[in-house]
């Protein structure tokens, strides 16, 4: 079969940058192949597909040998433009692709670049619509749709061109379970209708669903073939940055052959090799940690704009010590409910009491001490020449004296794990170091409260599995956190309490294990359990991680 | 909440034709110029007003209502200074107010204001894209076209995103609101920066995105949005030029 699309030996290194960033890549796509691309961060997986899209050398300059050809035509002498049509990309940041007054001329632009008469035009942005499930969207600014629903869009402004190659960048970061689902599955009825699909991705549950995985380190391909046989080494999958999907995980553990993708399949051969569950409690329960409560909000309701609540009625009470995840859908009022324990937010009704006093007696200002905030997007707070000074800030701002400053740089810089980087300018600094110094300037400040709004999203397994130890750590010395979180791994591996929220009210909290153990909670909301829970689930376990659930299954002795 | 000037009502003004809202915009600019006197130019403001009404660009002036108001006091400062007359009115302390010069004053803040209502009215009933099409037909080259429309879509993401961050370094104890105006002026440094530096990020995947989307591909473009010429454009540009030209006959005959 002739490649739709082939890279030959390329390499690539960015105009001053040291590092090569492709190094003799080989690369193809068939037709109607679904080739999944993963790694960790900064291997080369962002720079490969702005390659076959002409991106790069075209755009972002830099060192570049090497031929892509298309249908074995090379693509060198064509610009961007011209490939449009062709091969589409979807890129990461969702944002910044979207900038029309109203979701028909956000799918029409593209098409009118490519002069595309206005009856095919319409035809074709009704079929997207449907197929992306946007139609009664239509007329919506893109600015008001929800996360999930710009990501779709940007999507569909891709599809309209009807291109026979379809990139997409990490296209599901800030979806939720069911979001990523159904984009997914609009990936897959393209390959099915004999598209190609290349997806950058670091979500290993997701990629099993590819045709080939490719999965690449350091500027080359270190791997690629079928998804069950690439990703069943689960040091392998860590080593590049990835979580090894869950099941091919689990039977690594337990020592068993074969490749099962899916929670049903692992089962039935688990029951063939005679596992039962093991008597006795499945893992050790943490007790709730019975510290003095900090933060209580009471019967809170808060809405943006009239008539669409978006809290309605939290009672919640924080205390001491704990590790809280605030898990929910997009969309599910965890961002908002957060804000108001700064007084960043006043509440519609219902009120907020900080050890006891209500917040906006306090004050933003002042509870800026009490409560340290991590937002989702580091790069929305970093701004000074260096490390030191960007960590410095706060304490300056909260008036500590110059000679006591440079020792509480230092420990909040040793406790993240950043010590001697005081000279580096955080621009240069990856998205999980900037993630690091962000905790550390809020952590030097010395809060009671460290509130991280989605402290995971964006870093590869490597970086997340840091995050999350670093924040252990960090409760373990008794400080008290708080995180919100889309991901139920997240939830499930490391929270001590879950309050699972959707639509505006807290439908669930316990310790992760009682949240986990009830499905009928979960599929309140967007959310699924993650496959491992789910499995335990089927033989009456509550297994939080793959290797408490490898510990509780034992071989029947016959 | 849209922070975008554009509201979708189907009404007289976002139906009419963008090449003849963007002739009849630029020759509203015209007129004003006729009137001397503020008696002169008020009727013109009250036409505009209303205009401004009936394109219901009532939650858009709103928003600008305090920079209209600058304009007008700060025009009757300026030429109340500039502008020479011969009848004293009043004095306050060393300075002489004249007349002449107060009624020049307050005959420019309503010029200014006038403009201001009329690209409101565009503004508020006029998609970017229109803005754009109607550009590059009265032969602006798309890419130019696109790229003056681009500030007006760029806007409300600047102001989301800076809010975002003013958020982020609040909760670092940063105070905006204390200190002399060096001391203020140092405190934006935390805000600027990362707001610049967003910026250009943005610029760069926005360049990226259009230009994967197949934008400067071709000098022909096609156009989704169908556009004729209707009574409503007869109207509009009528109005306009009925306006300028009782204007000018009343101040020239």
């Amino acid at each position: 079969m002739c490649s739709l699309l082939s890279c030959r030996n390329v390499s690539f290194t960015y105009r001053g940058s040291r590092k090569i960033a492709l190094d003799r890549v080989d690369f193809s796509i068939d037709q109607g192949e679904f080739v999944g691309i993963a790694g960790a961060t900064g291997a080369g997986k962002s720079t490969l597909v702005k390659c076959i899209s002409g991106i790069v050398p075209k755009l972002f300059k830099g060192q570049f040998s090497g031929d892509i050809l298309l249908r074995g035509e090379p693509i060198r002498r064509r610009r961007v433009a011209e490939l449009a049509g062709t091969i589409g990309t979807v890129f990461q940041d969702f944002e910044a692709q979207l900038f029309s007054t109203n979701v028909r001329h956000e799918l029409a632009f593209g098409m009118e670049n490519l002069c595309i008469d206005r009856e095919t035009m319409q035809r074709r942005i009704d079929e997207v619509v449907q197929v992306v499930g946007l139609s009664n969207l239509i007329d919506r600014e893109p600015q008001s749709l929800s996360g999930g629903q710009k990501q779709r869009l940007a999507l569909a402004s891709v599809l309209c061109l009807n291109p026979d190659l379809l990139l997409c960048d990490e296209p599901t970061t800030d979806l939720d379970p069911i979001g990523r689902r159904e984009l997914l599955d609009i990936l897959e009825r393209l390959v099915a209708s004999g598209n190609s699909v290349g997806l950058v991705e670091h979500d290993t549950e997701r990629l099993i669903r590819a045709d080939r995985v490719v999965v690449m380190g350091d500027g080359r391909i270190v791997a690629s073939g079928k998804p069950a046989e690439v990703l069943s080494d689960p040091e392998f999958c860590t080593y590049n940055g990835l979580f090894a999907p869950q099941m091919l995980a689990l039977f690594s553990l337990l020592g068993l052959r074969g490749h099962p993708l899916s929670v049903e399949e692992a089962k039935e051969v688990l029951d063939r090799e005679g596992f039962v569950p093991k008597s006795g409690p499945t893992g050790a329960e943490v007790p709730e940690p019975g510290g003095a409560p900090l933060i209580a909000t009471e019967d809170l309701h808060f809405s943006y704009t009239p008539n669409v609540p978006v809290l309605r009625g939290i009672s919640l009470e924080i205390r001491q010590g704990d590790f809280v995840c605030l898990l929910g859908q997009n969309g599910s009022g965890k961002t908002t409910l957060v804000m108001h324990f700064n007084a960043f937010l006043q509440p519609g009704s219902g009120r907020v009491l900080f050890k006891g006093t209500p917040v906006e007696e306090i004050g933003p200002a002042r509870m800026g001490r009490r409560i340290g905030f991590v937002f989702q997007n580091p790069d929305q707070m970093l701004f000074a020449p260096n490390v030191f000074e960007e960590v410095a800030f706060g304490l300056r701002n909260y008036g500590i004296s110059e000679r006591d400053i440079p020792q509480k740089v230092s420990a909040a810089l040793e406790s993240v794990g950043l010590a001697g980087k005081e000279e580096v300018d955080p621009f240069v600094m990856t998205k999980g170091e900037r993630q690091k110094l962000a905790v550390a300037c809020v952590l030097a400040c010395e809060p009671e409260v460290l509130i991280l709004d989605e402290p995971t999203t964006g870093l590869d397994a490597q970086e997340q599995i840091a995050m999350m130890d670093l924040l252990t750590t960090l409760n373990r010395a008794g400080h008290t956190i708080v995180i919100i979180t889309h991901s139920v791994q997240v939830a499930a591996g490391y929270a001590r309490r879950v309050v699972l929220l959707d639509s505006g009210k807290i439908i669930g909290d316990g310790t992760a294990r009682g949240i986990f153990s009830r499905p009928d909670l979960l599929s309140r909301t967007s959310l699924i359990a993650p496959p491992c829970v789910r499995l335990g689930c089927m033989y009456g376990l509550s297994a939080l991680t793959v290797p408490e659930l490898a510990r509780s299954l034992e071989r029947r002795v016959q | 909440m849209s922070l975008a000037f554009y509201h979708p009502t189907g009404g007289f003004f976002e139906r009419a034709n963008p090449v003849s809202k963007l002739i009849g915009l630029a020759a509203a600019f015209v007129p004003p110029f006729f009137a001397d006197r503020p008696v002169e130019v008020l009727p013109y403001f009250g036409l505009l007003f209303s205009a401004a009404l009936l394109a219901r660009a009532g939650g858009n002036l709103v928003r600008v209502y305090k920079l209209m108001i600058l304009l007008f006091v700060m025009s009757i400062v300026l030429w109340s200074f500039f502008y020479k007359g011969q009848t004293a009115l009043c004095t306050l302390g060393p300075l002489v107010i004249m007349k002449e010069s107060l009624l020049y004053g307050i005959t420019i803040g309503i010029r200014l204001n006038c403009f201001v209502l009329a690209a409101i009215i565009f503004l508020t009933s006029t998609p970017i894209e229109d803005f754009t099409y109607g550009l590059s037909k009265l032969g602006i080259p798309f890419a130019v076209s696109f790229a003056l429309t681009l500030a007006f879509r760029l806007t409300p993401l600047f102001i989301e995103t800076g809010q975002a961050i003013v958020m982020a370094q609040k909760a670092r104890g940063l105070d905006l609101d204390s200190g002399g105006i060096l001391r203020r002026i140092r405190h934006y440094v935390p805000i600027i920066v990362p707001v610049l530096a967003s910026g250009l990020r943005r610029a760069d995947q926005l360049a990226v995105a259009l230009e994967s989307r197949g934008f400067g591909k071709g000098k022909k473009r096609s156009v989704v949005s169908e556009f004729r010429v209707t009574w409503r454009d007869y109207v509009l540009l009528s109005v306009v030029l009925l306006a300028g030209a009782l204007m000018a006959l009343y101040r020239f005959v």
